[in-house]
């Protein structure tokens, strides 16, 4: 080789080592300077962890919360099976996580989890405004009588969907048994559908049987996807009552009635009461879970699936929603 | 020289393989491998990404809002109307239903009104309800003048069209990775 080849061989090796520098830079992602803690969280956690997640990033400098809301199952389904990678699961009811995920992850000989935290609980309570048909008379003995009046309109998050929307439907039927009625669910809620929606009763238990198209007949009841846009519909005058989460409630500053601890999901001594109300669903939704809902005491749930890439961080984050937060404004109650 | 046009044949094989890594990989085979399966009268007949593209199409203006209030769009979508799906599988009546299975496990149900594109509920971008909204429920499969990327429910996802732009539909309707039809 003569000179003026060793030179271009070596002007040629420099511009080659820059440009395999230049790709593989353009390939490589940018570091992040903060560690990403990924949640994906039930709708109805999204205002209060606005909150938690300051308070999570001042106590982690180093530390970036993203939070991703949806209902409680497909919150689930987000990671056993759209496969993506959370740290922290929280949902609003606790027996989902048994149910969808104790169970391996493809590939490996590993649950998506194998235990979860109970973080918190709440009940559900009759939201308002002060512009509700007669609002100015509602309280916690007479409420049912008000919702079944042919003039006010009640609003739900649909059921097949939303775990607050089979939750109320849950609480009109504790209501029937625990007012000695047989006309509060079909009056305010069954009835009012088209055609009606079939409910059973064997003894005390009442099983509601969702057809595979919910479709109100009439102005009485308006349904939506989710209770979220229930605040609107309330604020808005689109309807005068609807069943919420105690925390949503709150969170939403909208006042509300509280219901008895026997028909409010909310109080663990009741337990085998709540049992009576079940709901079933007439298709499988999801092919992962069972179709039956059975009453229950509102828990909300958190875990970390087997795949988390910061499972210690993901530890800490939820020892703080254990902790005592009834100064963060929509936050379910401790455990 | 040898030297020098070696390196050169080097570096444009390291860039094409560099590149190819920068790129997003490409649905190609998996959208040429779609079949969707349509199930009506207790027959089976299945539809590649082709043969929906050559159905007549119906294109329009997307906006969705999911059950925790989260917006997507807006999009401009086109695709097969329900109407002429339902022409494959023999027609409906009107106490047909349609099972729409997303290939990760969701169903979603649509009645005869639904099919034909009533009674969604609609809204402004207040999320002001709107009444009497003409919505073309569809399998899309072009969104913003491309294939619909995976992430976005491609190769085939039900989807809620309008002819006017800014009306938000329920987002419960558009269902992703659409792989199965029923009719019941």
């Amino acid at each position: 080789m003569d000179i003026p080849d060793r030179i271009a061989l070596k002007g040629s090796l420099i511009l080659l080592i820059l440009f395999f520098l230049m790709c593989t830079t353009g390939c490589v992602e940018e570091k992040e300077e903060k560690t990403p803690l990924r949640v994906v969280a039930a709708g109805s956690l999204l205002l209060p962890f606005q909150a938690i997640e300051k308070r999570f990033e001042t106590e982690n400098p180093d530390v970036d919360l993203l939070v991703e809301g949806h209902g409680s199952i497909q919150a689930i389904r987000q990671v056993t099976d759209l496969n993506r990678s959370f740290d922290v699961v929280a949902v609003a009811d606790e027996s989902l996580i048994p149910a969808l995920m104790y169970q391996p992850m493809p590939g490996s000989d590993k649950n998506w989890v194998n235990n979860f935290t109970r973080f918190g609980t709440t009940e559900m309570v009759l939201l308002y405004t002060n512009n509700s048909a007669y609002a100015d008379e509602i309280n916690e003995s007479n409420w049912y009588k008000i919702l079944m009046r042919d003039d006010v309109r009640f609003g739900c998050a649909n059921p097949i969907l939303d775990a607050a929307g089979y939750r109320a439907i849950m609480v009109l039927a504790l209501a029937d048994r625990y007012y000695g009625r047989k006309d509060i669910l079909d009056g305010v809620y069954t009835g009012q559908f088209s055609p009606a929606i079939p409910v059973k009763t064997n003894g005390d238990i009442t099983r509601v049987s969702l057809p595979d198209v919910l479709k109100p007949d009439g102005l009485k009841v308006t349904m939506r996807d989710g209770s979220i846009f229930l605040l609107s519909l309330l604020q808005s005058g689109g309807v005068d009552y609807a069943i919420e989460y105690k925390c949503v409630a709150e969170g939403s500053k909208l006042p509300y009635v509280r219901l008895p601890d026997p028909i409010n999901l909310g109080e663990g001594d009741y337990q085998d009461y709540y049992r009576s109300a079940v709901v079933d669903l007439n298709f499988q939704r999801f092919s992962t879970i069972n179709q039956t809902r059975t009453g229950s005491q509102i828990i909300y749930a958190a875990c970390i699936p087997a795949n988390s890439k910061n499972p210690d961080l993901a530890a800490e984050f939820i020892r703080d929603l254990s902790e005592d937060n009834s100064a963060i404004s929509g936050m379910p109650d401790p455990v | 020289m040898r030297h020098i046009s070696f390196l050169i044949v080097v570096s444009l094989f390291l860039s094409v393989l560099l590149s190819a890594g920068c790129t997003d990989i490409s649905n190609s085979d998996r959208y040429n491998d779609y079949n969707l399966t349509l199930s009506y009268d207790g027959n089976e007949k299945n539809l590649t990404l082709s043969d929906l593209e050559n159905l007549p199409s119906f294109a329009g203006n997307g906006y969705l809002i999911s059950t925790v209030g989260i917006r997507y769009g807006p999009l401009m979508g086109r695709g097969v109307p329900l109407t002429e799906v339902v022409k494959i599988m023999n027609g409906i009546n009107e106490s047909s239903r349609l099972y729409f299975y997303g290939s990760d496990g969701y169903l979603w149900v649509l009645d005869y009104d639904q099919i034909h594109g009533k009674e969604f509920i609609t809204f402004d971008e207040n999320l002001t309800e709107l009444k009497d909204q003409n919505i073309t429920p569809v399998l899309m499969y072009e969104q913003d003048g491309k294939q619909i990327t995976e992430e976005d429910g491609g190769p085939v996802r039900l989807a809620l069209l309008t002819e006017k732009n800014g009306i938000i539909t329920e987002g419960s309707g558009w269902v992703k990775w659409i792989s199965r039809i029923e009719l019941h």
